[in-house]
């Protein structure tokens, strides 16, 4: 445990020391910080590198490290293409269709920006290919995606299902994620380098009959500069199986050109 | 299993594509800066004149936010007051738009989208020309084109401003209730013109000199706003130069400062335009004439069609360098 806060610790100094230059620090990817994300993708033309870094404390594995990176890019109007992984110490421990080492390819699609009515819906399709550790079978993914706003507060529902490929023994052969996620940008209008996030997620478990995964969350984006944001998150997945982490941190950085 | 995956996707889709809410189904259609060896330019070479500009985004959008929300004179000066300061707090990124003004952006997304990309095509513009693109006249057609090539782009034929654009009922009632606050918004609009013509006197390095009196001077106009003023300035008085080598992305610029008067008037007019739907269908359907191209004396909206200086006399212009003059913009 010690160890494992130094070394997060030490990452999220380097972060946050790097000399950096997110005109759209305000479009929530999923990951950076927390499970949720807004109906909006990068701007067309936009390419970002995501990165992060993070621990996870277990309640039954022993803690672990993770290190992810997203590529995205804002290929045609509305929508946006990403290619992503993860890599994550005892890689032969994680549970779920994700291991250390995928390959996961995303697209977005946003239909309409929000309106005085309207909520702004996206849709987004993921497919994690086998490429790490102990991994079998493509998995596919689809999550819709609304975000409604009371003022600045912004409200984020994202609904997915997951078929996953290659599952063994009593693992499930498809699992739902829901999660609703809130952003506030601090001190605005003043002030919009700031958005506090927080959010609840719950999924399907792993293995058939474990209960549901019942979590929250809560993080904050900070823009740098023209061309960079930072992120800070923390989480639990408070209720479920066994099998759970009991406190997770994770500190990232994004990059726009 | 894919009988399952297909089920889903098209739910999924089902739901998302569903259309109700009358008129207000926009895409979204967020663009990023075009690419070129300029971007970012100002920033780092003119910092002092970026944080200039990363205050006045935040003015507008601000402006816009309150007027929707309040009419009171005094929440309207606190307004302004709040503008200055986060103008003298000297920002180093532009304000998000979207959280600074978010109900403005959702009434009327289609014009926020015109202002996020004519504010690029301006910045892109400034960053060209503080840069070392040897070929500028090339690189400003290549931008100008590919500014034009899209829907929201503001049409680069000058508009009859200070005629037909400044006659409906709404019109010159910010100017006429605020005066402040509208002279403080022009004189954003004097500094962007301002700009343009300095930065056709010589390289970086020599930009960052002559800018020195020129903020000085936009500065004297934010302490004491010049509420004499009674048109907003022209890009063909405060920058003939740039006009002159310009003209289309000077007209585009005038005819955006223009937009901005006619949607404060609007949202002056709560006796007029009560509700926040009657302010999106008063804003959308001036913000149409801006959007059509050809403006010919057969076409439509013929007659907003404003000839060589948008209505305006041709007057001597407030020189942007060393001291600049005063800026003669009295109604005539």
């Amino acid at each position: 445990m010690r160890r494992l806060t130094m070394l997060a610790s030490a990452a999220l100094v380097g972060v946050l020391s790097t000399p950096l230059w997110a005109i759209d620090h305000s479009n929530l990817d999923e990951g950076r910080p927390l499970r949720f994300e807004d109906a909006y993708p990068v701007a067309h033309g936009e390419k970002v590198i995501e990165t992060g870094v993070g621990a996870s404390f277990e309640r039954k594995h022993d803690d672990r490290i993770f290190l992810n990176a997203e590529a995205l890019y804002g290929l045609v109007p509305n929508a946006q293409i990403g290619l992503g992984t993860a890599f994550s110490t005892d890689p032969r421990e994680v549970d779920g269709q994700e291991k250390s080492g995928d390959l996961r390819l995303s697209a977005l699609y946003n239909f309409n920006q929000e309106s005085l009515d309207l909520p702004a819906f996206a849709l987004k399709g993921q497919a994690n290919f086998p490429t790490g550790v102990d991994s079998s079978g493509t998995d596919l993914g689809f999550t819709g995606i609304a975000t409604k706003s009371f003022g600045r507060l912004g409200l984020h529902l994202n609904a997915g299902y997951t078929f996953i490929g290659g599952e063994k023994g009593d693992e499930r052969d498809g699992q739902y994620k829901v999660a609703l996620g809130t952003s506030y940008p601090l001190g605005a209008p003043q002030r919009t380098r700031t958005t506090l996030l927080a959010g609840l997620f719950t999924e399907q478990s792993t293995f058939r009959g474990d209960k549901n995964v019942l979590g929250a969350e809560a993080g904050v984006r900070y823009q740098l500069g023209t061309q960079s944001t930072v992120d800070l998150g923390m989480g639990s997945e408070f209720a479920g199986p066994d099998q759970r982490s009991s406190l997770y941190v994770t500190a990232g950085i994004s990059y726009s050109f | 299993m894919m009988k399952r995956i297909l089920t889903t996707a098209i739910g999924v889709l089902l739901l998302a594509g569903c259309h109700p809410g009358e008129g207000q189904w926009v895409e979204r259609d967020k663009r990023w800066p075009p690419p070129g060896p300029w971007r970012w330019a100002v920033r780092d070479r003119l910092p002092e004149l970026n944080t200039e500009f990363n205050g006045i985004d935040f003015g507008h959008a601000h402006l816009a936010e309150t007027l929707i929300r309040t009419q009171d004179p005094d929440e309207i000066e606190q307004a302004r007051q709040e503008v200055l300061a986060f103008i003298w707090s000297a920002p180093p990124v532009s304000p998000d738009e979207e959280q600074v003004g978010p109900t403005f952006a959702r009434m009327a997304w289609e014009v926020q989208k015109t202002f996020d990309w004519t504010h690029i095509l301006h910045r892109s513009l400034y960053d060209l020309f503080g840069s070392d693109v040897a070929d500028k006249e090339a690189a400003y057609r290549r931008i100008l084109e590919n500014y034009l090539s899209k829907p929201e782009a503001i049409t680069p034929h000058m508009l009859d401003h200070a005629g037909k654009l400044w006659s409906f009922p709404e019109s010159k009632t910010f100017r006429d209730k605020f005066p402040q606050f509208n002279t403080q918004i022009w004189a954003y609009h004097w500094l962007q013109a301002a700009a343009s013509d300095v930065q056709l006197m010589g390289d970086a390095t020599k930009q960052r000199e002559l800018f020195k009196p020129v903020i000085e001077h936009y500065h004297a106009y934010l302490r004491k706003p010049p509420v004499e003023w009674k048109m907003m300035p022209m890009f063909h008085e405060v920058a003939p130069e740039f006009t002159k080598r310009f003209p289309q992305a000077a007209a585009i610029f005038d005819n955006l400062h223009m937009l901005h008067d006619n949607v404060d008037d609007v949202l002056c007019r709560p006796d007029l335009y009560p509700n926040l739907k009657d302010k999106r269908q008063a804003i959308l359907k001036i913000h149409a004439i801006y959007l059509h191209r050809n403006h010919g004396p057969d076409d439509t909206y013929a007659e907003y069609h404003g000839g060589e200086h948008g209505g305006h006399d041709k007057k001597e212009a407030p020189a942007p360098q060393g001291a600049p003059k005063e800026n003669p913009h009295h109604e005539h």
